[in-house]
């Protein structure tokens, strides 16, 4: 078989020792680590040719499972060395295409790295290898009292190295903050090969704050392979509560008047009667007649503390014309009710074949109007839509559900897509407000960011990243040699 | 020193950093912070020489932003406010309790000024330095407010970072970058910031020691939790306040003398020079020299002021 997108050079000049068929890359890249530390073929091509954005696919020529940071940094030297790009991926679990292989070359997977280093208790923080799924952090600190905040919905798999990739955030983000709140140090290998360690057991020291910048790189600044996470108590008390409303202003109010009474709570998401349709399916769970709305609200905090905040809820719940009110009575229930938000995408599986889940933020008091317009241009581009998002902080996720077999569907979503988003900047929003830019969304870059502002991006990239070898084509448009691989992405030419 | 231009908008002040022929520094109060280095070691890094090679002074163009104060939008209900970088945290902090929001900045109070005088200053002061106050560990601290940026970049371009939304993740952070860089990456104009219910603010813990109101901080330095007390025991004379929350020490350290060290700490000094910023690992060091060369190639940004040549 014929290497073809290696040989399309992707910075240019001559190619000296490239290996010239995918056959060679591998072996050569079984010699420099292990036989077994190397997929290759058409199994592996398919397999890790897409995370979870489906859309848009690309094969990568092999895959490695390196076990250690010397490793890692071993393949990123050879790639270098090689003019072969490369590709950091975790669970694969990313909305964006962040992980996609783009212009083929090497993924490297941090499936074997999935070690804890060290826990300091008493300093509470611990470190890890990046392959670690971010709810097993929380596991091997529970008997402490201890664990790792943020929680996006995908933790039970998703690995902390995608974490910090797209600074992910969950639903507890309200309160407690997102991804880059809680990294205090990593180990990267950096795009030539060298082995960087920034940060460590204490956040906030002088100097340019280039952690800052690595969390959310999207893998485009070289791959994480270890990192310092920050862990907190587990809070001594947590009421949560599903609040069922016959209209969507109704939910919307009430998490405006939450936020303005100066109560934080935990979580406070959102879900319409898309999503309790699906869920309803696929669990049997049970919502009141004429429920258009559901609001999930969770306090957290001190016994006392806990008790009176979801009084102050439970009023202004009242107040805004609330359905039902169902608080959990114990953790079994408490469970139960997180599971129409935990599990509602997945839910949607029931309902079409594929979904397409986008990710805009808008100030939180445009919720109302920005609903609507959801609705609407799912009505116009014929596409079934269903919504849940994390109202606290103004961040949703219209859910389209389609057949990714007809290719005019595929347009339309994305179609769809675009229009929302474009609504969001114009509502003083951004195009993601946890799944990243990755592949997805590179043409919207432009929509939020003028050529200036851009540049400065490209600046900080180049601090890092001067080349096109790591993860190529992903987050700022105008990359050379990317836009006419996009098609071929796409699988659709339209 | 040469005059200060105090520009009152952010046009103007693209236009000076534009026609600047030499280096430009800037401070809201046309005085240097007192965290900051001394004019002379900032002019001997500009010549990256010796300190007795340092350039004239009156090839340095300085800009006030005394001129550019004041909220230019703030959301109340999406609690945002966008803020010109001239404008004191004392003067946003006020405006925003009229509407009974503040940032969750704990200053030291006002009879001790002295020993902190810093968080007297303007936004691209505060912003720029990013020092440690009394509710970092229960609140935060810039990187976590900021939300969006307008900068001036050392060609005299204006450019956006972030966004007005309380959550973003399109495209790098390079606002995070201009946090604690002290000017030397471009010039903050504009901010815009996450503001919080004043009745969710949390009562620091700060603890003061006595005589804290006739000294100065020198000294500022982060411990582990399991190095804190025996910090605490080390620094005792000379401290002035501590945050048991965040394992921040601050002190007034005698002379240039150094204070005791721990594993991992940080520390921020004042008064002793090129000492006042020291880094140590060779891998940062390069790493910032090298975001450096890229910002401002010409070192036209506070030349120096980062301890990097």
């Amino acid at each position: 078989m014929i290497l073809t997108h290696q040989q399309e050079n992707p910075i240019g000049g001559t190619i000296p020792n490239m290996p010239s068929t995918h056959a060679e890359l591998a072996k050569a890249l079984e010699r420099l680590l292990t036989p077994e530390a190397v997929l290759s073929g058409a199994a592996a091509e398919r397999a890790y040719d897409c995370d979870a954005y489906t859309v848009d696919r690309s094969n990568p020529t092999a895959v490695v499972l390196p076990e250690s940071t010397e490793e890692v940094a071993k393949v990123v030297r050879w790639c270098c060395d090689n003019n072969v790009p490369f590709t950091a991926r975790g669970a694969g679990t990313g909305l964006s295409g962040g992980v996609l292989a783009a212009l083929g070359g090497v993924v490297i997977s941090t499936k074997r790295m999935t070690r804890i280093l060290e826990i300091d208790v008493e300093n509470c923080c611990l470190l890890a290898q990046s392959g670690i799924a971010n709810k097993r952090i929380s596991e091997a600190v529970k008997q402490f009292g201890l664990h790792f905040a943020p929680d996006p919905s995908s933790q039970t798999v998703s690995t902390i190295g995608g974490n910090i990739g797209e600074n992910s955030g969950g639903p507890h983000t309200l309160k407690y903050g997102i991804t880059v709140q809680h990294i205090l140090g990593v180990t990267l290998v950096d795009p030539r090969g060298e082995i960087l360690k920034l940060g460590g057991k204490l956040a906030g020291g002088p100097g340019y704050d280039f952690l800052g910048l690595i969390v959310g790189g999207e893998g485009t600044l070289g791959v994480v392979t270890e990192a310092w996470v920050k862990l907190v108590p587990v809070p001594k008390a947590v009421a949560t509560a599903l609040i069922a409303y016959s209209t969507i202003g109704d939910a919307t109010k009430t998490v405006a008047d939450i936020i303005a009474a100066g109560t934080i709570p935990a979580a406070l998401e959102m879900m319409d009667r898309g999503i309790l349709q699906a869920v309803r399916l696929a669990f049997g769970l049970q919502y009141p007649e004429g429920a258009e709305a559901l609001l999930l609200i969770e306090c957290d905090g001190e016994p006392e503390t806990v008790a009176s905040e979801m009084e102050i809820v439970k009023q202004i719940c009242t107040r805004n014309n609330a359905l039902e009110i169902r608080v959990a009575a114990d953790e079994a229930e408490r469970a139960k009710l997180w599971v129409a938000r935990k599990k509602g995408i997945g839910a949607m599986g029931r309902i079409a074949p594929s979904i397409v889940t986008h990710d805009g933020v808008i100030p939180r008091s445009k919720l109302p109007e920005m609903l609507e317009f959801v609705y609407a241009v799912a009505k116009r581009q014929q596409i079934g839509v269903a919504n849940l998002f994390h109202a606290g902080d103004g961040n949703l996720h219209p859910c389209f559900y389609f057949d990714d077999r007809d290719p005019d569907q595929i347009r339309r979503v994305i179609e769809a897509g675009e229009e929302i988003l474009t609504r969001c900047i114009e509502l003083g929003g951004s195009v993601s407000g946890e799944h990243g830019i990755g592949v997805e969304k590179i043409d919207l870059m432009k929509l939020m960011f003028a050529p200036e502002d851009l540049e400065l991006q490209a600046t900080s990239k180049r601090i890092f990243n001067d080349a096109m070898l790591c993860n190529p084509c992903k987050v700022l448009p105008n990359q050379k040699s990317c836009v006419e691989h996009q098609k071929r992405w796409r699988g659709t030419g339209w | 020193m040469v005059n200060t231009l105090t520009p009152n908008s952010i046009d103007e002040i693209a236009q000076i950093v534009k026609d600047a022929p030499g280096p430009v520094v800037f401070d809201a109060q046309s005085a240097p912070h007192p965290f900051g280095l001394p004019t002379v070691y900032r002019q001997s890094r500009l010549n990256r020489g010796a300190v007795t090679d340092a350039i004239g002074l009156e090839n340095f163009t300085a800009i006030s932003l005394q001129e550019y104060s004041g909220v230019i939008e703030h959301d109340v209900d999406d609690q945002v406010v966008v803020v010109r970088a001239g404008t004191t945290v004392t003067q946003l902090q006020s405006e925003l309790a009229k509407v009974n929001q503040c940032l969750p900045y704990a200053m030291f109070e006002p009879r001790l000024a002295q020993a902190t005088a810093h968080f007297y200053g303007s936004l691209i002061d505060e912003i720029g330095f990013n020092l440690p106050h009394g509710l970092s560990a229960q609140c935060g601290s810039w990187r976590d407010w900021v939300l969006g940026m307008r900068v001036v970049t050392a060609d005299g371009t204006i450019a956006k970072c972030g966004s007005k939304a309380v959550k973003n993740v399109a495209g790098y952070d390079v606002q995070k970058l201009m946090i604690g860089a002290r000017g030397t990456l471009g010039l903050i104009a504009e901010v815009t910031l996450k503001t919080f219910p004043l009745k969710a603010l949390p009562k620091p813990e700060m603890q003061f020691f006595p005589g804290a109101e006739v000294k100065a901080a020198n000294w500022i330095q982060r411990v582990l939790p399991t190095d804190f007390q025996k910090a605490v025991s080390a620094h005792q004379p000379h401290l002035i306040a501590v945050d048991p929350c965040s394992c921040v020490l601050w002190a007034a350290a005698p002379g240039n003398e150094s204070l005791q060290r721990f594993s991992e700490d940080w520390v921020v000094r004042a008064g002793v020079g090129e000492r006042n910023l020291e880094f140590t690992d060779l891998t940062v060091i390069k790493l910032m020299e090298r975001a450096k060369q890229l910002f401002d190639p010409e070192n036209k940004l506070n030349p120096g002021e980062m301890g990097i040549c």
